[in-house]
């Protein structure tokens, strides 16, 4: 046998498992898509219909129409947004400083902020939820508002970490130069190190935006006191208390399948710098 | 130098307000609370003092033990399941030539939302509609009742976890592998290795880093699997963790003892047990980085 037509056959051979292996990562999302087209004789039909026989284009809409879905997703494009714009600004900031000063406490700190890089936040629940509680704003407290959904999640020792390497690898006389030129601390950071940082900026805002978008504990026992705050999540699972399961489960798949489809995308568009982020924080760069 | 401390100061500002607000307060408040018989509605500051009576509640509760066997069950399986097919499928992953759109098929239900995970998989589960039992018709192996029954609930739980966990764990391999210089192989072919001792002799050790990272990462996340369960088992108006407390896990148990019987005291008291547990493992992983990243910065 040649050397060449033993590659190919080996070849194939990963081939065929890894379709086998991928088939069942994709096969429930797509059973889900399908899913979420089908009237509801073809979801509950036995033998299984795959392909439904006429789309059913209006499922999208009639969960919008049932549920408050759009309501859902503006908060959670409120909070996911807000929430990516503080942890930028938090960790670019502290990790300027943790990466370009020297000063007495900057090791206790920077091992402080890694120390909690895996800090559960189930910890977190009962004290925050009696300290947004009894912060008062106007008639109500802070609990009631989005705010509620945002503070916890504004730093993200994650983020720090990541900027702090990123910056790391500036070189110092650039800001030298820049200090010399008369350029103050404020300036160095947006000017220079901004710019400069940029793709670590990307990966810290795609990864915190989808991990917030999926995000359901905090969110659920907010939103138990005060529905008007139920992000896409908790949205998700109020979609089986909405409809009943055996006569619309269709319809509990286009919600569902419309929740999933900002992260997916943006993973999609951005997946270089996901996949960075991800190596980032395990392996050395 | 005057100056640059005023910098120093204003730009860690804000983290250092959050620490003291919402990472020092809270910690402290959980361990103050978790001594107390507390409901949220009074004040906790005059709440009874109740001594270690949370924690010894904690350890005699029977659906704490429960849970506390049920997220046992799942992390291990995670570990020793989930993690040797992640790398398996990295490892496969780094022999195919054109991998990009297999890298996108294995990693994309690790970024939907694991609630919509579970409620896919909910209905792929279903006893009488699911595909899942249709198959198993088809190929004429018993039917199970899984979610149904409180005896296979926790085995599907299982299930979809290391099918979730897969697409992460496998994409961080496939980095680490790749970072593995070709010559190491070469050499070892020179030196007569085969394919398995190759593997055993330069992959693993190699790859040590990385698997102590992972290891550690899902240790961590499986104890804190709340979203898969209610996915999977939260239908209707049924209380997620059932049938019969079947698949209970721990910080689904905390949630309801918090927000469902209001109480606090005890809900914190197995918060810092769970974070006890957790604190020792995240000591081990931050070692590891250390070890792994930082020295060379």
């Amino acid at each position: 046998m040649s050397k060449k037509l033993k590659e190919y056959i080996i070849q194939s051979l990963y081939h065929i498992i890894l379709s086998i292996l991928g088939l069942t990562f994709i096969l429930p999302l797509l059973w889900l898509f399908l899913s979420s087209l089908k009237t509801n004789l073809e979801v509950i039909s036995r033998p299984p219909v795959w392909i439904p026989k006429n789309p059913q284009w209006e499922n999208f809409i009639e969960v919008f129409k049932k549920v408050p879905y759009g309501r859902y997703y503006l908060n959670s494009l409120i909070v996911c947004s807000s929430i990516t714009i503080f942890v930028i600004i938090t960790s670019v900031m502290a990790g300027f400083v943790l990466a370009k000063y020297k000063f007495k406490f900057r090791t206790p700190i920077f091992l402080l902020i890694v120390s909690t890089l895996m800090l559960p936040f189930f910890l977190f629940a009962v004290p925050d939820y009696y300290l947004f509680y009894n912060i008062k704003i106007g008639e109500g407290n802070l609990l009631g508002t989005l705010w509620a959904l945002i503070i916890p999640f504004v730093v993200s020792p994650w983020g720090i970490f990541l900027m702090r390497q990123f910056i790391l690898t500036i070189p110092n006389e650039l800001l030298d130069s820049a200090r010399i030129d008369g350029a103050n601390e404020l300036r160095i950071l947006f000017q220079i190190i901004f710019p400069l940082t940029l793709p670590a900026v990307v990966t810290v805002a795609i990864v915190t935006f989808i991990s917030q978008w999926n995000y359901l504990f905090w969110p659920l026992i907010v939103s138990t006191s005060f529905p008007k705050l139920m992000t896409i999540p908790v949205g998700m699972r109020m979609l089986s208390m909405a409809f009943d399961p055996a006569r619309n489960q269709q319809l509990i798949f286009a919600g569902l399948f419309i929740g999933t489809i900002p992260s997916t995308l943006l993973f999609l568009f951005l997946q270089k710098y996901y996949v960075k982020g991800m190596k980032i924080t395990g392996l050395k760069e | 130098m005057k100056v640059e401390i005023i910098w120093i100061f204003l730009f860690l500002l804000p983290v250092i307000i959050f620490y003291i607000i919402l990472v020092f307060f809270p910690i402290f408040f959980s361990f103050f609370v978790s001594f107390r018989e507390w409901n949220m509605l009074s004040s906790p500051w005059s709440s009874p003092f109740v001594g270690l009576r949370n924690y010894i509640n904690t350890f005699k509760d029977q659906i704490f033990q429960k849970a506390f066997l049920n997220t046992l069950s799942f992390s291990l399986a995670i570990i020793f399941i989930g993690i040797p097919i992640a790398l398996f499928i990295a490892i496969l992953l780094t022999k195919v030539k054109k991998n990009t759109f297999w890298r996108y098929v294995i990693f994309i239900p690790a970024i939907s939302p694991p609630i919509a995970i579970g409620m896919i998989w909910m209905y792929l589960f279903d006893p009488t509609y699911g595909p899942i039992n249709l198959a198993l018709n088809f190929l004429k192996l018993p039917e199970l009742e899984w979610l149904a029954s409180p005896k296979h609930a926790m085995l599907a739980v299982i299930i979809v976890g290391i099918w979730s966990s897969i697409g992460l764990n496998s994409l961080i391999f496939y980095a680490g592998l790749q970072d593995i210089p070709q010559i190491y192989y070469e050499a070892g072919k020179i030196d007569g290795a085969n394919a398995w001792s190759s593997f055993f002799k330069i992959t693993l050790p190699l790859l040590k880093p990385v698997t102590l990272f992972i290891l550690i990462t899902n240790i961590i996340n499986s104890w804190q699997v709340f979203d898969l369960v209610i996915g999977l088992t939260g239908q209707k108006l049924a209380t997620p963790g059932g049938p019969a407390n079947s698949t209970q896990v721990v910080v689904l148990y905390m949630y309801q003892t918090a927000f469902r019987f209001l109480e606090m005291g005890k809900a914190s008291a197995m918060a810092f047990v769970l974070f006890t547990i957790l604190f020792i493992f995240s000591c081990i992983s931050l070692l590891s980085m250390y070890k792994g990243g930082f020295e060379n910065v």
